[in-house]
C-alpha cells in the first residue's frame, strides 16, 4: 500500500481565514422589542425584499419539509423574522449557514425581507 | 394537468409546423419574447421567476432536450443507497402549466445573434429579445488519454444525470467482494468541486454496508488538492479505513492510458486495474454555447459580474456552469441564485423593472456517512474588478460532534427539496 497523502493544514487555514469573518464587537447581546421594531421601520421596501426572498427560497420551503431542519418562514410575523435575522446576526443564534445568510443583509434588508415574508400566507 | 400536457403539446406543434402562428403565438405578439437554452438549475429557475414576476407580461419559451431533469445532486445519495432514482427525477408538467410559460423539448442546435432567432433540431427558428444560455456542461473527453464517449458506456462519468448515473449505479452493484473501484477526478474548473469525493464517500458507504472488506477505492486525481479537504479525508478514515486512498499528480506521475474494456488506468506510477472505473474528464461549457461565440479561450462564457450578462452580446445572459462566475462554483445553487439575478436583469431590461444591486450565494453540502454532512458556503457581489467576489464565507469544523453533522445533513434535505420546487415549481 502507498501512503496517503493529506493536505490537511490547508483546510485549517482556511478554516480560520473563514471563522475570524465572523467575530462581531456585539456579540451575544439579547436583541430587544426597541430593537427589532427600530429595524422594522427602516424600511417597508416590499419589492426589495421580494428580490431579496430569492436567496432564501433556495432553502426555505414553503411547506415542512420531512426530515429536515430548516424551518418554514412564509407568513411569519415581521417581528419574528427580524428578531432571529438579528439574533443570527449577534450571534444569539450560532447556525453557520444562517450566520453566512445574515452577514450580507444591513439593516434595510432585514426589514424589507421581514415584512416581504410577513405579507405571504403560510 | 391536461391543460399543461396540452400547452407543452401546442407549442410543439406551433414550432415544428412552418408557421409559427399557433394560436398562443398570436396571442403573445407584442409581448417581449425571452428564450431559455437549457432547463436545469439555471435555465429552470429563470423560465420560473420570470413567469412568476413577469405575470404574463413576457412571453417565456424553455428549450430544453430531455423531458425529466434528473439532478446530478444528490446523485452522489442514490449511488450511496440514501435516495432512489424518482426521487431526484422532475418533470416539467408544472412549468409547462405556468401563464406565459413554453416549454418545448427539443435540442437547441443554433443561436443567430443578429436575426435573434435559436434554431431547434426540429427545424422552427424560435425568436428571442433576450436569451439565457444555461446548458451546462460539455465533458472534453480526450483530455483523458484512452477514454472517449463511448468508453464512457464502460467506464461512466456520471457527470451528467440520468442514463450515466444509473450505468454507475448498475456497475456499483455488480462488484464483488475484492474487486476494486478506481475513480479519475477532473482538473479545475469543473462542476461540483466536492461531487467526486462526496461520491467516494458514498461508493466506500455502499461497499461497507455489503461488507466488502477487500475492496479498495483509489483516486487518481488530476490535481494536487481538492474541495473540503480535511474533512473527506478525516471522514474516511474515521468511516472506511484502508478502503480509500487518494494519489495526486506528483505521486502517480500523470494519467497515460485509460483503457476501459480491459479495466486499467495507466500512470507514471503504476498501472491500476478496476472493476468499476469512473473517469470524470476535464469539463467546457455546453456545445451551444461555443457554437454562438459565447464563449473564450478557457471553453466558458464570460459574463458581467453584476447581471449575468455576456460580455460578448447584451441581449443574451449566460448562466451556471456554463459561465465564468468568478469565485462562484460551478454548483447547483450557484446556477438558481445566478438565475434570480439574470431574470430580474430581463425584467428591468424589457418591463423597466426595478434592478437591484446584484447579490449571489452559495452552499454545498457533501455526505461523508450517512447522517454525517459537512458543508462549505459563500455570499458573492459584483466586485469593483468586475469578477464575483465573496464576502463572506464558512465551513465545517474538522472533528465536529455527531449532532452537528447530522443537523448540516438535515439542511440539505430542506434545500434539496427548496431548490427543486423553486426551478421547477412542484
Ligand atoms: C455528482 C454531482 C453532484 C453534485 N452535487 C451538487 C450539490 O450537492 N449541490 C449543488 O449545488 N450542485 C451539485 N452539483 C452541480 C450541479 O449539478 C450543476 O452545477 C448544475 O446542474 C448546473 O446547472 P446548469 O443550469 O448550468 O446546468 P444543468 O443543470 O446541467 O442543465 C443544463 C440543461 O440543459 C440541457 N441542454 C444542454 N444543451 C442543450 C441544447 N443545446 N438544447 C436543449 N437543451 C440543452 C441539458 O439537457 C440540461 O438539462 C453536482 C454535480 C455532480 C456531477
Ligand atoms: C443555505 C440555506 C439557507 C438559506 C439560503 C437561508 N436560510 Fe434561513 N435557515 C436555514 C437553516 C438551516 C435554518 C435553521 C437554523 C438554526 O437551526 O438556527 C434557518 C433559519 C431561519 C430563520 C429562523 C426561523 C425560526 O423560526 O427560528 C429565519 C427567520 C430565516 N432562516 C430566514 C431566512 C431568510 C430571510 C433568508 C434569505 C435572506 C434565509 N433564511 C436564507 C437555512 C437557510
Amino acid at each position: 500500500m502507498r501512503a496517503s497523502v493529506t493536505t490537511g493544514a490547508f483546510i485549517f487555514a482556511s478554516v480560520l481565514a473563514a471563522t475570524s469573518l465572523f467575530i462581531h464587537a456585539d456579540s451575544n447581546t439579547s436583541v430587544s422589542e426597541q430593537d427589532v421594531s427600530k429595524v422594522l421601520a427602516v424600511s417597508n421596501d416590499v419589492a426589495y425584499g421580494e428580490y431579496l426572498a430569492g436567496e432564501c427560497a433556495s432553502c426555505h420551503a414553503t411547506t415542512a419539509v420531512s426530515g429536515s431542519n430548516v424551518p418554514v418562514i412564509q407568513g411569519a410575523s415581521s417581528e419574528h423574522i427580524a428578531q432571529a435575522l438579528l439574533e443570527y446576526r449577534n450571534g444569539i443564534r450560532d447556525n453557520s449557514t444562517m450566520r453566512n445568510v445574515v452577514s450580507a443583509l444591513g439593516d434595510e434588508e432585514i426589514a424589507a425581507l421581514a415584512h416581504y415574508f410577513a405579507q405571504q400566507t403560510k | 394537468m391536461k391543460k399543461m400536457n396540452r400547452r407543452t403539446f401546442n407549442s410543439l406543434m406551433g414550432l415544428g409546423a412552418a408557421s409559427l402562428l399557433s394560436p398562443s403565438m398570436v396571442m403573445a405578439q407584442g409581448k417581449p419574447k425571452v428564450v431559455i437554452i437549457g432547463g436545469g438549475a439555471g435555465g429552470a429557475t429563470v423560465a420560473r421567476y420570470l413567469a412568476k414576476d413577469g405575470a404574463g407580461a413576457i412571453d417565456v419559451t424553455l428549450i430544453e432536450n430531455s423531458k425529466t431533469y434528473t439532478t446530478c445532486f444528490f446523485s452522489n445519495l442514490y449511488v450511496g443507497d440514501v435516495r432512489n432514482f424518482d426521487s431526484i427525477t422532475h418533470s416539467y408538467d408544472s412549468l409547462a402549466a405556468m401563464d406565459g410559460l413554453s416549454v418545448v423539448h427539443d435540442m437547441a442546435t443554433g443561436i443567430d445573434r443578429d436575426a435573434k432567432t435559436v434554431t431547434v433540431a426540429g427545424g422552427a427558428k424560435i425568436p428571442y429579445d433576450r436569451l439565457v444560455v444555461s446548458p451546462g456542461i460539455d465533458l472534453i473527453y480526450d483530455s483523458v488519454p484512452g477514454y472517449s464517449e463511448s468508453a464512457a458506456e464502460i467506464a461512466p462519468h456520471a457527470w451528467q444525470g440520468g442514463p450515466q448515473t444509473e450505468l454507475l449505479k448498475a456497475k456499483l452493484d455488480a462488484l464483488e467482494n475484492g474487486q476494486n473501484i478506481v475513480m479519475v477526478a477532473p482538473p479545475n474548473p469543473y462542476r461540483c468541486p466536492p461531487g467526486p469525493y462526496e461520491r467516494v464517500s458514498m461508493m466506500a458507504h455502499t461497499l461497507k454496508t455489503r461488507g466488502f472488506t477487500d475492496s479498495t477505492i483509489t483516486i487518481l486525481d488530476t490535481k494536487p488538492k481538492f474541495s473540503k479537504q480535511g474533512l473527506f479525508t478525516e471522514g474516511w478514515e474515521a468511516n472506511y479505513p484502508g478502503v480509500v486512498e487518494w494519489l495526486p499528480p506528483e505521486i502517480h506521475g500523470g494519467i497515460l492510458n485509460v483503457d476501459a474494456a480491459a479495466g486499467t488506468v495507466e500512470t507514471d506510477l503504476d498501472t491500476f486495474e478496476g472493476s468499476l472505473l469512473n473517469v470524470i474528464p476535464a469539463q467546457r461549457a455546453g456545445a451551444i454555447a461555443s457554437t454562438a461565440g459565447l464563449t473564450n479561450d478557457s471553453g466558458f462564457c464570460p459574463i458581467e459580474a453584476g447581471s449575468m450578462r455576456s460580455t460578448v452580446d447584451e441581449n443574451v445572459f449566460v448562466i451556471g456552469d456554463a459561465s465564468i462566475a468568478g469565485a462562484m462554483p460551478k454548483s447547483g445553487f450557484s446556477a438558481n441564485s445566478q438565475a434570480k439575478v439574470a431574470a430580474m436583469n430581463i425584467r428591468g431590461d424589457l418591463l423597466d423593472a426595478r434592478v437591484f444591486p446584484a447579490r449571489y450565494a452559495n452552499t454545498c453540502w457533501s455526505l461523508i456517512s450517512p447522517e454525517n454532512g459537512v458543508k462549505v458556503g459563500a455570499q458573492y457581489e459584483a466586485g469593483e474588478d468586475g469578477k464575483i467576489v465573496a464576502t463572506s464565507k464558512f465551513i465545517s469544523q474538522a472533528g465536529e460532534e455527531a449532532s452537528v453533522r447530522s443537523a448540516t445533513y438535515q439542511e440539505s434535505i430542506g434545500w434539496y427539496d427548496s431548490i427543486t420546487s423553486d426551478m421547477f415549481g412542484a
